[in-house]
């Protein structure tokens, strides 16, 4: 308003002057002139909030003011305040009418959303429950804001931090109410949810067993084995079959070798001094091993010609291969790309996979059977897990045993087997993706991430061996980042021993399938090529280590047309 | 439409295989602007498509702008060979024209009219850009190398280096602009400089810091160098600030204006008309500003639209503007050509991620 007055007051004459060389020129008549001092005529405001306009004025005495919005007369002060609920960008004009001229002047506001500082726990939404004296960390992901956020925990109502991050340690056995609320000048968000310390007896012992049906063939090693078991204290698990224990003890896993086809039954109870019995039944189709071979034709393809199952992990690419809420749909566009070998799928980050199959089965020759095309580069390598399965039951479907393929670094006490993460929908788009592991870590995917949007469930878990990472910033200010490669053994890697051609191919042996517990498995075929993303880290701005699929082929049938 | 326009005439087939592609026919070409030499006629543009980083599929594109007739992968179809990865940039100097391949690490020399190789210079780290000092000698900028290559580019040859006090890890030269005896680059990816270069010498004579990452680099009719920084990124450990538009007396090599665009915003692809008194850009939208001008424009001159605009040329003879929408940078790309006053008057696809032009 100062430069308001000021110009306004300046400029009550109707003619003006200027001094050149210390003599006053003649006075004369001039135009009105509008100017933004400092800017170019272009606010950005929050939605909601009123922005006053006050430009400066120049030869305006008796001018009248006309502030437009398209093609509506708004205001016909020298100044505008602007307020709009509207996010995007809005146009004034500006327009000051003398005797002596006119002036107009475009004036851009760009209506930007509030920045609330979105809470999301993950794990909290049906509360906690801990053992006594056990303490338990929180650490609340809270949407980044351009504006200073300040945090605020309560138990039962009282304020006991103001940290973003926390450590219940209260021993005493009882429910506590836990309220954790971010906020700024925008707004705030919060989270509560009920803190219960239990007694062993209080704490709920459950699993998990993804099917109930498995398939297999006769002289696979093969194993059973609930998932996600939480709470198991001093439970006992028994497996029966056909009336007789087959074992029990601590151990919830069973080591079945098949030894003649037919469907056989499994029971698996656990029970503790805690816990009433709770009992599970699992079927197990046994086949004779090989029995379902498709043969090659003259008209089979090279390349795969179905994706059965695309399951990424959150990432950055996710969103460019589908935004279809229709699982179907994301694999119908999985194939569409993988089906060439020009374009591909991103796997996202650790334990993303696609699974495809072809018009024939792969048969093992013994070397190199088959090829998955990345797009790895001498230290810019993100691995692949690939994973083989025979259609033991010749039903056409990926439903019977995966066996991995054992690469460099299979056995290694880094890598780790059966390793778990979930991943948590964020409570808006633009927030990082949560994480945590069946290792107690837990984490955040951070650049540009997208939680597939064909995933219903607001969280979702995906299981598979670990490689360590190899990744650094080579240059230690954040440039450089390197994904090192790996030996042999992987997809999407730069490996000297198993690009056997220069044309971004990894070659895979199919004996060089393993079981459960590392043993060989005599596959005389295969039907089903999975690989999944064996990495679980990021590298700085270039993001979450993401395996890429371009197609996987029959190279022994390659062979043979060349 | 495209047998009309060029001759495209297969000769008897050379057959190629690269990068898996499968064999390849050759074909010849005539643009019919064969006495063209180095003037620019405004009848012919050539659309550089960077393919997929890594993917050996960038292309080249060739659009007869009186004709509206396009044609595609022009340089593997006249060569029987593929272009190679990330087609960067073009100049054309004597009917010949020099295409930087950036990430293959190679400049291929090419007739204007048959899109034929004649040369190709190798020996480069990263190369960017391409700018000829005369007929003898050209400089080519680089990333991820500090130095500025000389080539001599009858010999298709490098024959030295420029220079500079930047180390590999982030050292950048981009676009080139001559002035007199000097040239001119913009140091980019993790700089903020202006390089002053003596062509007598091959020695950096002197620079100016603007903002972090200097993108583009104009001369305007003026003798004023022009500038537009993108400002950085989020969390880059070389800073991120609000990018800007610098104006530069290329004579006395002083800062004269300073724009600023609002942190967040991504100002890049600084263009002039042919006269040289408007500047055009792309920042989200498309946006032009005469060069005498005190402000920034508020209104765009053509509006974004969920596109990807990720190249900009104007028509030096007669002001038509082309954008190139890069769309997802995975399909096929899309031009868009309008008139001076912003009119839609013609779209074409051309290849993967188009992001340059040259006119011919």
């Amino acid at each position: 308003m100062k430069q308001i007055i000021y110009t306004l007051s300046a400029a009550m004459v109707l003619l003006s002057s200027c001094n050149i060389d210390g003599q006053i020129e003649e006075l004369r008549p001039m135009a009105p002139e509008i100017a933004f001092a400092g800017h170019n005529a272009a606010y950005t405001v929050k939605q909601g909030r009123e922005l006053p306009i006050t430009p400066d004025y120049l030869y305006v005495a008796g001018a009248i003011f006309t502030w437009s919005c398209n093609g509506k007369v708004v205001g016909s002060e020298p100044f505008y305040t602007f307020r709009s609920e509207e996010t995007g960008r809005h146009f004034l004009n500006l327009e000051v009418a003398t005797r002596y001229g006119v002036a107009r002047q475009d004036v851009r506001i760009d209506v930007v959303e509030l920045e609330i500082p979105y809470v999301s726990l993950p794990g909290s939404e049906n509360g906690y429950r801990i053992l006594a004296g056990r303490d338990l960390r929180m650490e609340p992901i809270v949407a980044k804001t351009s504006v200073k956020t300040s945090y605020e925990w309560s138990i039962d109502g009282e304020k006991v931090s103001d940290e973003r991050s926390y450590t219940f340690a209260i021993r005493d056995k009882g429910e506590y109410a836990l309220r954790f609320e971010a906020s700024n000048e925008d707004g705030s968000d919060c989270a509560e949810f009920t803190v219960q310390v239990c007694t062993p007896d209080e704490m709920p012992f459950s699993w998990h067993f993804d099917t109930t049906v498995f398939n297999t063939s006769a002289g696979r090693a093969f194993r059973l084995v609930p998932q996600d078991i939480e709470n198991d204290f001093e439970v006992t698990y028994t497996w029966s079959s056909g009336g007789q224990t087959i074992q029990s003890g601590s151990n919830p896993l069973l080591r079945i070798l098949p030894e003649s086809t037919g469907t056989f039954s499994y029971t698996v109870t656990a029970v503790s001094p805690y816990i009433e019995p709770v009992s599970q039944t699992l079927t197990v189709n046994v086949y004779a091993a090989d029995a379902h071979r498709r043969a090659a034709t003259a008209s089979s393809s090279v390349l795969c010609t179905k994706v059965h199952d695309f399951t990424p992990a959150p990432g950055q690419f996710i969103s460019q291969i589908s935004t279809s809420t229709d699982p179907a749909a994301a694999v119908a566009a999985a194939e569409s790309i993988l089906t060439v070998p020009e374009n591909y799928v991103s796997l996202g980050s650790f334990g993303g996979y696609v699974v495809v199959g072809f018009d024939h089965s792969i048969d093992n020759g013994g070397g190199y059977d088959f090829a998955v095309r990345g797009n790895a580069f001498d230290n810019s390598s993100e691995p692949g897990i690939v994973w083989v399965m025979q259609d033991e039951n010749g039903n056409g479907l990926p439903d019977d045993t995966w066996y991995e393929l054992k690469g460099s670094e299979y056995g290694k006490p880094e890598t780790i087997q059966d390793y778990a993460v979930t991943y948590y929908r964020p409570r808006n788009a633009q927030s990082p993706v949560a994480w945590s592991d069946n290792r107690g870590d837990s984490g955040m995917i951070t650049l540009n991430p997208r939680y597939p949007d064909w995933i219903a469930a607001d969280s979702y878990t995906l299981r598979g061996t670990r490689l360590a990472a190899r990744n650094s910033d080579e240059s230690g200010s954040g440039t450089g980042w390197q994904n090192r490669n790996f030996e042999w053994g992987y997809a999407d890697n730069y490996s000297l021993t198993d690009r056997i051609t220069d044309d971004l191919y990894n070659y895979f042996r199919i004996s060089d399938a393993v079981d459960f517990e590392g043993g060989a498995v005599d596959l005389g075929y295969i039907d089903f090529v999975k690989i999944q993303c064996g990495i679980n880290s990021a590298s700085g701005w270039l993001g979450e280590i993401s395996t890429e699929v371009l197609t996987v082929k029959d190279y022994n049938l390659e062979k043979t047309l060349n | 439409m495209g047998g009309r326009f060029l001759h495209t005439l297969a000769v008897s087939a050379l057959v190629v295989s690269c990068m898996g592609y499968g064999p390849m026919d050759e074909e010849r070409f005539d643009t019919g602007l064969s006495d063209a030499g180095s003037g620019v006629t405004g009848r012919g543009l050539f659309i550089l498509n960077e393919g997929h980083f890594m993917y050996g599929d960038a292309s080249l594109s060739y659009y007869d702008t009186e004709r509206r007739a396009v044609e595609n992968e022009v340089f593997a179809r006249a060569n029987a060979q593929k272009l190679g990865d990330v087609a960067q940039s073009m100049v054309i100097r004597d009917g010949i024209g020099w295409v930087v391949v950036n990430n293959s690490g190679v400049i291929f020399a090419i007739d204007a009219n048959t899109f034929r190789e004649v040369g190709r210079v190798k020996g480069f780290t990263s190369p960017r850009y391409i700018h000829f000092v005369s007929d003898e000698k050209a400089y080519v900028t680089q990333i991820w190398d500090p130095r500025i290559c000389i080539v001599d580019p009858s010999s298709f040859s490098v024959t030295g280096y420029i220079e500079t006090d930047m180390d590999y890890d982030s050292g950048s030269t981009e676009q080139m602009v001559g002035f007199g005896d000097y040239v001119f680059t913009n140091c980019w990816s993790y700089q903020n400089r202006i390089l002053k270069i003596d062509t007598r010498t091959d020695e950096v004579v002197d620079e100016l810091v603007v903002g972090i990452q200097p993108a583009s680099l104009v001369l305007d009719c003026n003798g004023k160098l022009w500038t537009v920084t993108d400002g950085g990124y989020e969390g880059s450990p070389y800073g991120y600030e609000a990018p800007s538009l610098w104006r530069i007396d290329a004579e006395t090599f002083k800062v004269e204006r300073r724009f600023d665009f609002r942190k967040g915003e991504h100002p890049s692809e600084l263009q002039l008309n042919g006269a040289g008194d408007t500047l055009y850009w792309i920042n989200d939208d498309i946006w032009r500003m005469e060069v005498s001008a005190d402000n920034l424009p508020v209104r765009p001159f053509i509006e974004y639209s969920g596109t990807l605009y990720y190249g900009l040329t104007v028509n030096p003879v007669n002001g038509d503007v082309y954008v190139a929408d890069a769309i997802d940078y995975d399909q096929n790309g899309t031009v868009l050509r309008y008139s001076p006053d912003g009119e839609l008057t013609d779209s074409f696809t051309v290849g993967i991620t188009p992001g340059a032009f040259c006119w011919r």
